[in-house]
C-alpha cells in the first residue's frame, strides 16, 4: 500500500470515528495526560531541584517508581526510534536555542510547529528525496492540534492505547520533554515566542516524525508491554535500606535533646542571625553560635518577600521567589556578576570589549585574525587560571579599584527607593508574618542579621543550582535586603508596635550574604561601629572552623592549619578545572520544624533543613500550616531531585561532567548530540564512578508540635495526603508534652516510636 | 652525541621549536587541567599517562628527521588521540566516534606512508632535510608525492570533505577535546610546513591548496554561526580555522600559517577549557550598523591597515598575495570599528580611529615579529591570479552578507534561505551512530 492510499484509508478511519468533536476531545485528553506524566525542568540560568518523577506523586512510591522503570529507565528502544529522535534532537536544539546560533532558526516567532513545517520540506533527512512525501510535507495541517488529530489515527492503535502511546513518544526522549514543559507553564522571558502552545507543536511534530520514519510505530507499544514484564525499575527496598541506618538514629538523638532541655532562659544575644533552611545554613549556623553568643533561626531564603529583581548591571531581570509563588513587587537592584563586583567605567570597558570581541567572533573572516591576535592572551589566561585561580580575580579587583571606586560587596547597594514598590500594608504583613514564623517577637537583639544565600563558582554549567532554592535559583542577596529595609522602617515598626511585636529602637536590621562556597559572610552595613567590628572578627574565625570542615570533608589536607584552610577553599571556588566546587545539596536527608533549641550543639553534617517554628504561638497551626505547604515541598522536590540522579543517573541525571556540552545556552546533552540530559550530574551526587556520595534515601520531616494540629493540616491539604500518603516523605513528631517521638503511618496513624528499626 | 642526533635522527629548527613550546605548554596546562577536572574519574592515572605519551610522541613527531621516526611518531600519536577519544569505553557513541576518527586518520597515515615510501624509492635517502634538497619533481610519480601528503594533512586537519570525524569527536572528554584541537588536528599543517621547500617549486599545488583551504574556511564559517551547542561550534570554527591556514600556505606565507596554527591552538584550547561557562555567557546585543556608521569604518579600516603595513614593514603590490592578507586585516578593522561606531556616540569617532591604529599596528608588530623568528620559512610572495582573486571577493562578500544580514533578510524569508539553513543544518551534523538517541544509552554498555 502506498503512502497515497494510506492516507485515504486513514482518512476513511478518521471520517469512522464518532463524530470530529467527539475524537477531538478524546485525542486532547489524551494528549494532557501524557503530559502529566513529564516532570518539569528548568533551563541552567535558573536551575531549581524537581522531582523526576513529579507526575508520579499521585501514586503510591512503589508504584510510581514502576512507572518511572517503565517510561523512563528503560535501556531498549526499537531501531527506528533512534532515527527519530536524532531529528526531533536537531529541531529541538535549533528551536530552543537562546543565544548560542549567531543564526537562528528562521520564523522561530511563530511557534515551534509553524516553524518546523515550514522548514521540514526541505529536510533531506525526512523526505529521503520520495516525491511523495515531499508533497505530504508540503501540506501539513495548518495547526499543531490538527496535525496531531490527522495523524494519530494513522498508526492503527486501539483508542485505550493512544494515551499510552502518546506518552511513549514524550518519554522516549524525556528529556526535551520536560524541558518543553518548562517553557510551556513558566518561561515569561520569551513572549515573543510562542511557547504556551509548546507541548502540543511538539507532540505534533513527534507524531509526523515518526510517521514519516517508522510508520510501524505501533510496535512501540508492544515494546512497552515487554518492559512491563521485565520491569527492571528501582526498588524501595533499596531506599530503605540507607533510611534504617540514618532515621531511627536521628529521631533517638532528637527525642533525647527535646528531653534535656524543656525550656532555658536565654541570655541577651550579641546579634540575631537568620538563615535560610537550605542544609547548608546548618554548618554555618553551628559555627556562629561556637563563636559567641549569637542566637540562630531558620526561614525560607526568599524571606517571605515574593519580588522581581531587576538587576540593572547586567539588565537582566527574574523572580527571585520560589516558583511555586508568581512575584508581586519590581526591585531595581545592581548585584552585578556574582564574582567580580564592577565600579561604572569597568563594567563600561567589559561591554564594549565584549560587544566588540563578540561581533570580531561570531562573524564571517574577522575571527581569522582574532585568533592571531588573541592567541597568546588565551595562553596566559590559562596558565592563570589553571596554577593560580585567584590571581586573575585579584587582578581584576586591582584594575577595578584604579578605573573607579571598588564595589567591595555584592549587597552594598543604596537602599533608598528599595521599598516604592510595595505599600505599607504589605511591607507591614511581610514584616509581621516573618517574625511570627520563626518566634522573633520579643527579646531583641542590638543587630539582627538576614542572611541569603548564593554561591560562587566559574566554568560551572551549574552554578545556579548551587544558589538559594528559594529565591528560584539566584542568590537571596535582593530578598534579605528588602526585607532588612522593611524592618528598619519606622513606620513599619509603628504598625507592629499595635500588633504587640516591639522592636526597640536600638535594634537594627542588617542584610547579609553567606556564600556557601566559600563559608564567607558579607554584611551590607559599611559602617564601623563597635558591634560590627567584633561581629566581622566573629566572622572571620567562623569563615576558618567552616572552612577546616570544608577541607576535612574534601580530604584536602589532613591536619589543615588555620590560615590555609581559608586558602584552600577560596582556590577551590575560583579553580575553573573543579567539578565539585562545593557539594551543595547533596547529603540531604531531613527537614525539621523545631525551634533551634531541639537541634542546638548536634553536629548534623549540613544535612538537614531547619526551619525555626514555635507551636506555642501558633495555636490554630496556620504558621505549620504554611511552612509544610510550602519550604517543605521545596524540600522534598531537591530531596527527590538528588535521590534519583544517585539512583540513576542516566535516566533521571546527567552523567558525568566530563563530557557535558552545553546546548543553547540552556542545558547539557552528552558528547555530539543527545537527550536534553535533565537531572543532576554524576559529580554531584558521586565521589567518584563507583562510590556514591549522597546517600538515597527519602525526606524525613521532624515536626516539634502536637499530633492533633499536624493531622488537621493533612486532613486539609489533598497535596501533603499525596505525599505522606504514598510514601514520598516520612513524617514524624515529637510530642511536645510528652516528647515521645511519632511516626505518621501510610493509612496517617501515628505510631509511638519505640527505636525499633522497623521499615516504613 | 647529541649534536650527531641532532642531525641524523633529529633535526631541530625554529619550527620544530615552536611547536615544541606549543605542544607542551598546551599539554602542561590540560593535563593539570583534567587532574581536578576528572577527579572522580576511576582511569585518570590511565588517562594522564596516555596524555604524556602524547605530548612526548608529538615532540619526537615534530623534531624528527627520518622518514621512519616521523612515520612511527605520527601513527602512535595518532593512536593514543583516537584511545583518548573512546575513553569512555562504557559509551557505545564515544567508541564509534574513535572508529570514524581510526577510519579517517588511518586513510591519511597510509597516504603518508605511501608519501614516504615514494621519497625514498626515488631519492633513496632516510633523511627528510636531505629529501628536501634533493628532491627534483621531475616526473609524475615525484608530484604524487604532495598530492598524498596534501591527503594526510587534510584528514589531520580535519578539513572537508574529511571533516566528519572532528564533528563527531566531541564524545571526548573536554581536555581531549582541547589538546587536540590545539595539538593534534594541527599536525596537517606542521607536515605541510615541513614539505615547503618542494610544495614551492610547483606554484599549481598551491593554488589547489589555496582553493582547498577556502572551502573550508567558507563552509566552517557557515556552519559555526548556525550551531546550536558549545562544543560543536567550536569544532566548526575550528574547521574554518584550519581552512584558513590552508589558504595562506596556499599564498605562499608560510610564516603566517604557522603563527595562525599557534594562535588558534591556544585560543581553541582555552575556549574547549573554558566551554562549561557557556551557559552563563550572554550575548550582548549589537546596533544594528547605519550606512554612514559603515562609511566612516570604512575609512578606520584604511587607517588601521595603514598602521599595519607601517609596523609590519611590509610593501604593499596589488599582484602579490600579500595584497589578499591585507585585504583581510582590512576587513577585520573595519568590522572592530564599525562595532565600536554603532555602540558609541558619534562624538567618539576619534577615539575609535585611534583604537583602530592601535590594533593595526598591534598586529602588525607581530606580524614582522612572525616573519623574524620563521626567517627560514620565507614568505614566497606568489603573484596574485584570477582564483585569488576569485576566493576574496567570495570572503569579502561573505563577511558584507553577514553585516547586512537583517537587511537583506527582511522579515519574510525567502524559500531559498530556508532551504540553505536545513541543508547547512543536515550537513554539519556529526555523524549518526556517534549521537547518544536515547539517554539511557549513556554508559549502558
Amino acid at each position: 500500500m502506498d503512502l497515497q492510499s494510506q492516507i485515504k484509508s486513514s482518512a476513511v478511519i478518521c471520517e469512522t470515528q464518532p463524530s470530529t468533536n467527539e475524537a477531538e476531545v478524546f485525542v486532547m485528553s489524551a494528549v494532557s495526560k501524557a503530559w502529566q506524566k513529564i516532570p518539569t525542568f528548568w533551563p541552567l540560568e535558573n536551575l531549581i531541584a524537581t522531582n523526576p518523577l513529579h507526575g508520579f506523586e499521585h501514586l503510591p512510591i512503589e508504584q510510581a517508581l514502576a512507572e518511572g522503570g517503565l517510561y523512563f529507565q528503560h535501556t531498549e528502544l526499537p531501531q527506528p526510534m533512534h532515527e527519530i529522535n536524532r531529528e526531533s534532537i536537531k529541531w529541538c536544539q535549533a528551536f530552543f536555542d537562546q543565544g548560542q546560533a549567531t543564526i537562528n532558526m528562521p520564523l522561530r516567532k511563530l511557534g515551534f510547529y509553524q516553524a518546523w513545517r515550514h522548514l521540514a520540506a526541505f529536510d533531506k533527512n525526512l523526505h529521503k528525496n520520495r516525491q511523495d512525501v515531499r508533497n505530504l510535507l508540503k501540506d501539513l495541517p495548518y495547526s499543531a492540534d490538527q496535525a496531531i488529530l490527522k495523524y494519530i489515527f494513522k498508526f492503527s492503535i486501539s483508542a485505550e492505547q493512544v494515551t499510552v502511546f502518546l506518552s511513549l513518544l514524550l518519554t522516549t526522549l524525556p528529556g526535551w520533554a520536560s524541558y518543553i514543559k518548562y517553557s510551556s507553564i513558566h518561561d515569561t522571558n520569551n513572549l515573543s515566542v510562542q511557547l504556551l502552545r509548546v507541548e502540543l507543536d511538539f507532540l505534533a511534530i513527534r507524531l509526523i516524525t515518526t510517521y514519516l520514519l517508522w510508520p510501524q510505530a505501533s510496535q512501540l507499544l508492544k515494546a512497552y508491554h515487554k518492559n512491563k514484564i521485565h520491569n527492571r525499575c528501582l526498588k524501595l527496598g533499596e531506599i530503605k535500606q540507607t533510611e534504617k541506618l540514618y532515621h531511627p538514629d536521628l529521631l533517638k538523638v532528637l527525642e533525647h535533646q527535646a528531653r534535656k532541655i524543656k525550656c532555658k532562659q536565654q541570655k541577651l544575644n550579641l546579634a540575631q542571625w537568620v538563615f535560610c533552611i537550605d542544609v547548608r545554613s546548618e554548618g554555618m549556623r553551628r559555627a556562629i553560635e561556637a563563636c559567641g553568643n549569637y542566637e540562630t533561626f531558620g526561614f525560607a531564603g526568599f524571606f517571605g518577600v515574593p519580588i522581581k529583581v531587576i538587576d540593572t548591571h547586567n539588565d537582566k531581570c527574574y523572580s527571585s521567589c520560589p516558583v511555586l509563588l508568581k512575584p508581586k513587587h519590581s526591585i531595581s537592584y545592581s548585584i552585578g556578576d556574582s564574582n567580580y563586583p564592577q565600579g561604572k567605567l569597568l563594567k563600561w570597558l567589559i561591554s564594549m570589549a565584549n560587544r566588540i570581541y563578540q561581533s570580531l567572533k561570531y562573524n564571517m573572516i574577522t575571527p581569522f585574525v582574532l585568533v592571531e591576535v588573541l592567541g597568546i592572551w588565551a595562553g596566559l589566561t590559562m596558565l592563570m587560571r589553571n596554577f593560580t585561580p585567584l590571581l586573575p580575580h585579584r587582578l581584576k579587583k586591582i584594575i577595578a579599584g584604579c578605573l573607579d571606586e571598588y564595589v567591595k560587596s555584592r549587597i552594598l547597594t543604596e537602599e533608598i527607593g528599595l521599598l516604592n514598590g510595595i505599600a505599607l500594608s504589605e511591607q507591614c504583613f511581610y514584616a509581621e508574618s516573618f517574625l511570627k514564623t520563626i518566634n522573633l517577637v520579643d527579646k531583641f537583639a542590638p543587630l539582627v542579621i538576614l542572611c541569603g544565600h548564593g554561591s560562587s563558582t566559574v566554568n560551572n554549567a551549574y552554578g545556579s543550582i548551587l544558589d538559594c532554592g528559594a529565591c528560584g535559583g539566584h542568590t537571596g542577596a535582593a530578598n534579605a535586603k528588602v526585607l532588612a529595609a522593611i524592618l528598619n522602617n519606622i513606620q513599619v515598626r509603628q504598625q507592629l508596635n499595635k500588633k504587640g511585636i516591639v522592636i526597640p529602637d536600638k535594634t537594627r536590621f542588617i542584610a547579609g550574604l553567606h556564600n556557601t562556597t566559600t563559608d564567607q559572610i558579607e554584611l551590607s552595613n559599611a559602617d564601623n561601629s563597635l558591634a560590627i567590628e567584633q561581629l566581622k572578627k566573629d566572622l572571620k574565625i567562623v569563615q576558618q572552623l567552616s572552612a577546616a570542615e570544608r577541607c576535612r570533608q574534601f580530604n584536602d589536607i589532613k591536619y589543615p592549619s588555620n590560615s590555609n584552610v581559608v586558602h584552600l577553599v577560596n582556590r577551590r571556588s575560583f579553580d575553573w578545572a573543579q567539578t565539585v566546587p562545593e557539594w551543595g545539596l547533596a547529603g540531604n536527608a531531613a527537614f525539621i520544624i523545631a525551634p533551634r533549641h531541639l537541634t542546638q550543639g548536634l553536629n548534623l553534617q549540613n544535612r538537614i533543613f531547619l526551619h525555626s517554628y514555635c507551636w506555642e504561638k501558633d495555636s490554630n497551626g496556620l504558621i505549620l500550616e504554611s511552612i509544610l505547604t510550602a519550604p517543605m515541598i521545596i524540600a522534598q522536590w531537591i530531596n527527590c531531585q538528588y535521590l534519583f540522579s544517585a539512583l540513576d543517573n542516566c535516566a533521571y541525571g546527567s552523567g558525568s561532567k566530563i563530557t557535558h556540552n552545553v546546548v543553547g545556552k540552556i542545558g547539557i546533552m552528552q558528547g555530539n548530540s543527545s537527550d536534553f540530559m535533565h537531572g543532576l550530574p554524576l559529580q554531584s551526587v558521586f565521589i567518584n564512578n563507583k562510590q556514591v556520595y549522597h546517600q538515597p534515601l527519602r525526606l524525613l520531616t521532624i515536626i516539634y508540635a502536637p499530633r492533633s494540629v499536624i493531622s488537621k493540616i493533612i486532613y486539609c491539604h489533598p497535596a501533603l495526603q499525596n505525599l505522606f500518603g504514598n510514601g514520598w516523605v516520612k513524617l514524624a513528631c515529637i510530642e511536645p508534652s510528652n516528647t515521645h517521638c511519632y511516626e505518621l503511618q501510610r493509612d496517617f496513624t501515628w505510631i509511638k516510636n519505640n527505636h525499633i528499626k522497623r521499615a516504613d | 652525541m647529541i649534536a650527531y642526533l641532532n642531525g641524523k635522527i633529529f633535526y631541530v629548527d625554529t619550527l620544530a621549536l615552536t611547536m615544541v613550546c606549543l605542544i607542551s605548554f598546551i599539554g602542561l596546562i590540560v593535563k593539570s587541567y583534567s587532574k581536578r577536572y576528572m577527579q572522580a574519574d576511576p582511569k585518570l592515572k590511565q588517562f594522564q599517562s596516555m596524555l604524556a605519551l602524547l605530548l612526548a610522541t608529538v615532540i619526537v613527531l615534530v623534531t624528527a628527521n627520518q622518514l621512519l621516526v616521523f612515520l612511527l611518531a605520527f601513527g602512535s600519536a595518532n593512536l593514543i588521540l583516537i584511545k583518548l577519544i573512546g575513553h569512555e569505553q562504557r559509551w557505545q557513541a564515544a567508541r564509534n566516534s574513535a572508529k570514524l576518527a581510526m577510519k579517517t586518520l588511518g586513510l591519511g597515515y597510509i597516504s603518508l606512508g605511501c608519501a614516504f615510501y615514494l621519497l625514498y624509492y626515488h631519492t633513496g635517502l632516510t633523511s627528510i632535510q636531505s629529501i628536501l634538497q634533493a628532491l627534483r619533481l621531475e616526473n609524475k610519480s615525484e608530484v604524487l608525492v604532495l598530492l598524498l601528503l596534501l591527503v594526510t594533512a587534510m584528514t589531520q586537519c580535519a578539513l572537508w570533505p574529511f571533516h566528519k570525524w572532528l564533528l563527531s569527536s566531541l564524545n571526548s572528554p573536554t581536555p581531549v577535546s582541547a589538546i587536540m584541537h590545539a595539538g593534534l588536528v594541527n599536525g596537517g599543517g606542521f607536515l605541510l610546513a615541513r614539505f615547503a621547500p618542494i610544495y614551492i617549486i610547483k606554484p599549481k599545488m598551491l593554488v589547489m591548496i589555496f582553493i582547498i583551504g577556502l572551502i573550508s574556511a567558507i563552509l566552517g564559517s557557515a556552519w559555526k554561526l548556525i550551531q546550536n551547542d558549545i562544543k560543536r561550534m567550536l569544532a566548526c570554527s575550528t574547521l574554518s580555522q584550519m581552512g584558513f591556514m590552508f589558504v595562506q600556505y596556499g599564498l605562499g606565507l608560510f610564516p603566517f600559517a604557522i603563527a595562525h596554527l599557534c594562535g588558534h591552538g591556544l585560543f581553541k584550547s582555552f575556549l574547549f577549557l573554558n566551554s562549561n561557562s557557556a551557559a552563563q555567557k550572554k550575548r550582548s546585543l549589537i546596533n544594528k550598523p547605519k550606512f554612514i556608521t559603515f562609511i566612516l569604518a570604512i575609512l578606520c579600516g584604511i587607517i588601521s591597515c595603514y598602521c599595519y603595513l607601517y609596523a609590519s614593514q611590509q610593501r604593499f603590490y596589488y599582484h602579490d598575495s600579500l595584497f589578499i592578507m591585507i585585504v583581510i586585516v582590512f576587513i577585520t578593522a573595519c568590522q572592530f570599528a564599525l562595532t565600536a561606531l554603532s555602540q558609541l556616540a558619534k562624538k567618539l569617532w576619534f577615539f575609535v580611529a585611534c583604537a583602530s591604529c592601535f590594533v593595526g599596528y598591534y598586529y602588525g608588530v607581530s606580524a614582522r615579529l612572525y616573519e623574524a623568528w620563521f626567517k627560514q620559512l620565507q614568505i614566497i610572495n606568489r603573484p596574485i591570479n584570477a582564483i585569488h582573486l576569485l576566493g576574496l571577493l567570495i570572503l569579502a562578500i561573505a563577511w558584507l552578507l553577514m553585516v547586512f544580514r537583517e537587511k537583506l533578510i527582511g522579515k519574510e524569508p525567502r524559500r531559498f534561505l530556508l532551504w540553505l539553513y536545513v541543508k547547512l543544518l543536515n550537513a554539519s551534523q556529526s555523524h549518526s551512530t556517534t549521537v547518544t538517541t536515547h539517554r539511557n544509552q549513556y554508559l549502558s554498555n
